[in-house]
């Protein structure tokens, strides 16, 4: 009896089987959490805690949006954390690039040095930072203000990392020759090696506006009135003892919602194909 | 290079997208900031007119007495419905006060004292601050960061405040903060629950012994059904404000008469937390659990929990069940006794708008206004003159859950809250856990607590 | 203006150009590398300096946040936390969470990652799947899990029991809490790092990929021999930042989910350090116990530079 070899065909789907199956599980577990939140906040308030656990609400009670809309602030906390979210993703994006390149790519005096003092200042809990930072936003009076938000979180320094990081990866041949034909360096930047990186600048982009959007420790003690609330510090002002939980989950779905539609918007960015090197020929 | 030119495209289209967003959100911002921020507390649907027939919440009221115009913020902690009780009640005090407007923020529990922390650190505390528990207002009276109301009324800590409050809040002659609420331990009991089971719904466990019995019989371990529910998470809640109740009951006390020492790890409270391991682990009444007040509420919501011991806060939600709720006093042991629970707003040094703070508190004094914020709140008045209000005796009557808290007040005390209060309760929280969770015996969890306890309030 | 024919001899200096600042700055390389960092310099010096020295500092004095008075005294903080068995139980729970949460989210960011790169169809609709935790806040997580995870009433214990094996405690479980707490922070984790190697995977030339198919290596060949050691910067990125979200980020989660329970099973020292901090108002102490934290980050991450940092160069 010999052993059974597959074609190359077969081999191909049996692998392709096993990614599938793979991936399908994964998602399970991934989409689990996310699905209870929905399915509760569509439940009346004495579906929530039951005895048995229901997946899904009796009758989806779709009254619970408008409500958690009329009765807390919820669009003007969704506004607020919009735009304080798009102002720092951008501040942090260009602030990224700019540096993640000079320390990826540039030589200069105290460049390696200068790049772990950055890291160190990502390593320092923000609960101790947090009063220092206070005295400083207070100072120049902007407590309760949407300058007090971004401005403090104008740049993020593990962008600057991941920028770094990606502008490592690239041979310097093409820059080179660019310079040979006579580009500056700035040119060469934003012509050349830029749109080279756009995964890791979609990438940049997502995860600066997540983490914006997401922050609550400095909205936190930043925040003094209803009005200048993030989402989060909203959501977070509706939990206690009698809280109804359709409509917290029902704002934390909201929540979801502009996240979601910005990873809509950049995913094609990781398309494959979109980066090339043309070195060859 | 095709596919680098069309990178690059997509590349200037990203640019132009987010420089257009951020445009656009800078505007936005810019709007926003202009845009009148008397919209302060927006009152939910159906605002109530003030008795005088006046709208409520005038915005930009021009200011009648001189120099009495201000905007107040006040940081309130309970969310829920209780929030839009206490924006009508700030409708009310400027409906009655013109050219005072109190703009709420809630800060939930969590919250607050790292924002009051940040706030007071930084020299921007908030005007009015609804403050649970004495942790945070003692902290502040140590700090000296909240002024002394016989300042502004000198005969203010003379009144008939609850003692336990009096000695909080009174050093000498002064009197740092005005107690607007309190309440006490009582038990809940599930009266469905105890009908199925054969018990009398109107007989609530009046001792410790009745209570195990009543539990067991409710408890049923297949159905998930558990007779009593105690607090086990390693907080201070835990401790200072449920297990101290049994504590007390066993004949213990928590500190040393003159507050140097524990005394929590005496036989009455080896006894007390044997009561408690033995509810999980002998009789089986009570799940192994992490139980804070929040679950509480929320296992007790699904109808399958016996008895549970709660503040009358809870009282609303009780009423909103889908099954019958009962509430009675704390079943007593050799004693009885439950813990005081409070709430206060002090007025803060930095504060800028002290006078119109003070307007506030004082008109909060008056007797309608008193039972008009507690009773909405659920909770008691703090002091028993206002207790004999018509108002107060017409709110009892619609909720009658109320009354057994009501009697159990005037016997309630309050847990320690001198220096290091905040970190021995935590021990001793961590205690009861060790001890549910079998990893020490009752003695020797108490006796580790004790000595933690004894060096912390060395310090 | 430097030629092609520099470019080799500048890749073979360490970053230091000889001659010091002056001589760097009439360097053109060092004129944009100050220019460009200028904005973060900036930054740093407003927001970062002030905060990290006035920390620091706070770390050898007894301060109430509430009050206005600071005494100073010297060490005593951090001989305190070396001798308290809270703070040093932290730092092994510390120790234990990071290491599983690094090890599961690079394993399985990396696995998904691959799996999504090799164009299969529906790989749009997977990876916005798994990007989707991302979306919901670390509090929102926490308390749907812990619904989920409920030992008693959630979901899953729910279908566990009717599968008939046993039903573990999850949070309220000593032996389970760490666990479900690496798992749940795990889980949010791949999502954000799955992007991230999806966009280095994107990075390496396909060319080299397809020249070394050619030459007959089998696809594990190509993955071990090109494309792991081409992902090395971004594997690093993985575990620094990773290692630091682990310790700092991780406190809303594990806050809201065991409060770093039961029995201290969960508490880790940014959670300590929270308590400490805004529970107690022993703030000094606070900071005392987040600059070893950050003691323990920075020395972990400066041997990660020196395992995994070497630049490859083409």
């Amino acid at each position: 009896m010999g052993a059974v070899t597959l074609t190359r065909r077969q081999r191909r789907i049996a692998w392709q089987a096993l990614l599938y199956a793979l991936l399908i599980v994964a998602s399970l577990v991934v989409l689990l959490p996310y699905i209870w939140m929905v399915s509760t906040s569509l439940k009346s308030s004495n579906e929530i805690f039951t005895p048995v656990p229901q997946l899904l609400p009796r009758n989806p009670r779709w009254q619970n949006y408008a409500d958690v809309l009329r009765t807390y602030q919820v669009g003007q906390w969704l506004l607020n954390s919009f735009i304080v979210s798009s102002i720092e993703a951008v501040g942090v994006v260009f602030t990224s690039i700019l540096a993640g390149y000079a320390f990826g790519r540039l030589r200069f005096w105290g460049r390696d040095a200068i790049f772990f003092i950055y890291l160190g200042a990502m390593m320092v809990p923000a609960q101790v930072t947090v009063i220092p930072t206070f005295l400083i936003v207070r100072w120049l009076g902007w407590i309760d203000t949407y300058e007090g938000l971004i401005v403090p979180k104008l740049c993020a320094f593990f962008g600057v990392f991941l920028m770094r990081q990606f502008f490592l990866n690239f041979p310097s041949e093409l820059e080179d020759a660019a310079f040979i034909d006579g580009s500056s360096r700035w040119r060469a930047l934003w012509q050349i090696v830029l749109p080279l990186t756009t995964p890791a600048l979609a990438a940049l982009a997502i995860f600066s506006f997540t983490a914006a959007w997401n922050d609550f420790l400095w909205p936190l003690v930043v925040v003094n009135s209803e009005e200048m609330k993030t989402i989060q510090l909203g959501l977070a002002s509706m939990k206690g003892e009698l809280s109804d939980w359709s409509l917290i989950m029902a704002g934390a779905t909201l929540s979801a919602v502009p996240l979601t539609v910005l990873y809509l918007l950049l995913q094609q960015y990781f398309v494959r194909g979109v980066v090339t090197t043309g070195l060859k020929g | 290079m095709a596919e680098g030119t069309i990178s690059r495209r997509f590349d200037r289209r990203i640019f132009l997208a987010a420089s257009g967003g951020a445009l656009a959100a800078l505007m936005a911002a810019g709007c926003q900031q202009q845009a009148p921020t008397g919209e302060a507390s927006k009152p939910a649907a159906g605002a109530p007119k003030a008795a005088d027939g006046k709208p409520a919440a005038e915005q930009k009221a021009p200011a009648q007495a001189a120099g009495k115009a201000a905007t107040l913020q006040m940081w309130f902690d309970i969310p829920g419905p209780q929030v839009e009780h206490v924006k009508k009640v700030n409708e009310k005090f400027s409906a009655e006060n013109p050219g005072i407007e109190v703009r709420t923020t809630v800060v939930s529990i969590a919250e607050m004292s790292t924002k009051l922390a940040t706030a007071v650190a930084g020299g921007a505390p908030p005007d009015l601050a609804y403050l649970g528990g004495p942790t945070l207002v003692t902290n502040l009276m140590a700090a000296g960061k909240v002024e002394s109301l016989t300042k502004y009324q000198k005969d203010i800590a003379t009144l008939d405040w609850l003692d336990p409050i009096k000695k909080l809040l009174a050093r000498g002659d002064d009197f740092y903060a005005m107690p607007v609420n309190s309440g006490v331990l009582g038990l809940y009991y599930n009266a469905d629950l105890y009908t199925a089971a054969g018990l009398a719904p109107d007989k609530p466990p009046t001792t410790w012994d009745e209570l195990i019995k009543n539990a067991k019989a409710i408890a049923n371990a297949d159905q998930q059904v558990w007779g009593h529910y105690i607090g086990t998470k390693p907080i201070a809640w835990s401790a200072d404000q449920v297990w101290i109740a049994y504590l007390w009951q066993a004949g213990g006390a928590w500190l040393s008469p003159d507050e140097k020492q524990a005394a929590f790890n005496s036989e009455a409270g080896v006894e007390a937390l044997k009561f408690y391991v033995d509810l999980v682990h002998e009789h089986k009444v009570t799940p192994l659990k992490a139980i804070d007040n929040i679950v509480s509420g929320n296992d007790f919501e699904t109808g399958k929990i016996g008895h549970m011991q709660l503040y009358p806060i809870w009282v609303l939600r009780a009423e909103a069940m889908s099954f019958s709720v009962r509430t009675a006093p704390m079943p007593k042991h050799k004693t009885s006794a439950a813990p005081l629970g409070m709430g206060t707003i002090p007025i803060f040094t930095d504060s800028k708008n002290k006078d119109a703070a003070w307007a506030y508190l004082s008109w909060l004094m008056k007797p309608e206004n008193a039972v008009f914020w507690v009773s909405g709140l659920g909770n008691l008045p703090t002091r028993p003159s206002i207790r004999d209000t018509q108002a107060w005796k017409d709110h009892v009557v619609a909720h009658p859950l109320m009354q057994p808290f009501i009697d159990a007040q005037p016997q309630a005390q309050l847990a320690y809250f001198g220096k290091g209060a905040q970190e021995v309760s935590t021990e001793v929280g961590q205690a009861i856990e060790s001890a549910v969770f079998q990893r020490k015996s009752p003695k020797q969890a108490l006796d580790d607590a004790a000595k933690a306890a004894d060096a912390i309030l060395a310090r | 203006m430097l030629g092609r024919s520099d470019v080799p001899a500048l890749a073979a200096a360490t970053g230091r150009s000889s001659g010091g600042l002056l001589a760097a700055v009439r360097n053109e390389q060092a004129r944009y590398g100050y220019l460009f960092i200028l904005p973060t310099l900036f930054y740093f010096f407003v927001f970062i300096a002030f905060p990290l020295l006035f920390s620091f500092y706070l770390s050898f004095h007894s301060w109430n946040p509430l009050s206005d008075q600071r005494t100073f005294i010297g060490l005593d903080n951090y001989a305190e936390l070396l001798r308290s068995e809270s703070f040093l139980g932290s730092v092994v729970n510390t120790l234990t969470f990071t290491a599983g949460v690094i090890a599961l989210t690079v394993v399985f960011s990396l696995l998904l990652a691959t799996a999504l790169n090799q164009g299969l169809r529906g790989t749009g609709f997977f990876r916005g799947v798994f990007y989707s935790p991302i979306v919901t806040s670390f509090v929102a997580t926490g308390l749907v899990w812990l619904w989920l995870l409920d030992p008693g009433y959630g979901a899953v214990n729910y279908a566990i029991g009717l599968v008939g094996l046993p039903r573990p405690g999850w949070a309220s479980d000593p032996a389970w809490s760490m666990p479900t707490v690496v798992l749940t922070f795990a889980w949010r984790e791949v999502g954000y790092f799955t992007i991230v190697y999806l966009a280095g995977l994107q990075g390496i030339p396909e060319s080299l990929k397809e020249a070394a198919r050619i030459d007959g290596a089998t696809p594990w060949q190509v993955f071990r021999r090109i494309t792991f050691p081409l992902l090395m910067p971004t594997t690093l990125f993985v575990i620094v930042l990773g290692l630091i979200r682990a310790t700092q980020i991780s406190f809303g989660l594990i806050y809201v989910m065991t409060g770093g329970g039961p029995v201290g099973t969960t508490n880790v020292m940014v959670l300590y350090l929270y308590q400490q901090a805004f529970q107690f108002f022993r703030m000094g102490y606070a900071s005392a116990v987040a600059y070893v934290l950050f003691a323990f980050i920075f020395v972990a991450t400066l041997i990660q530079f020196r395992v995994l940092g070497r630049r490859t160069d083409f």
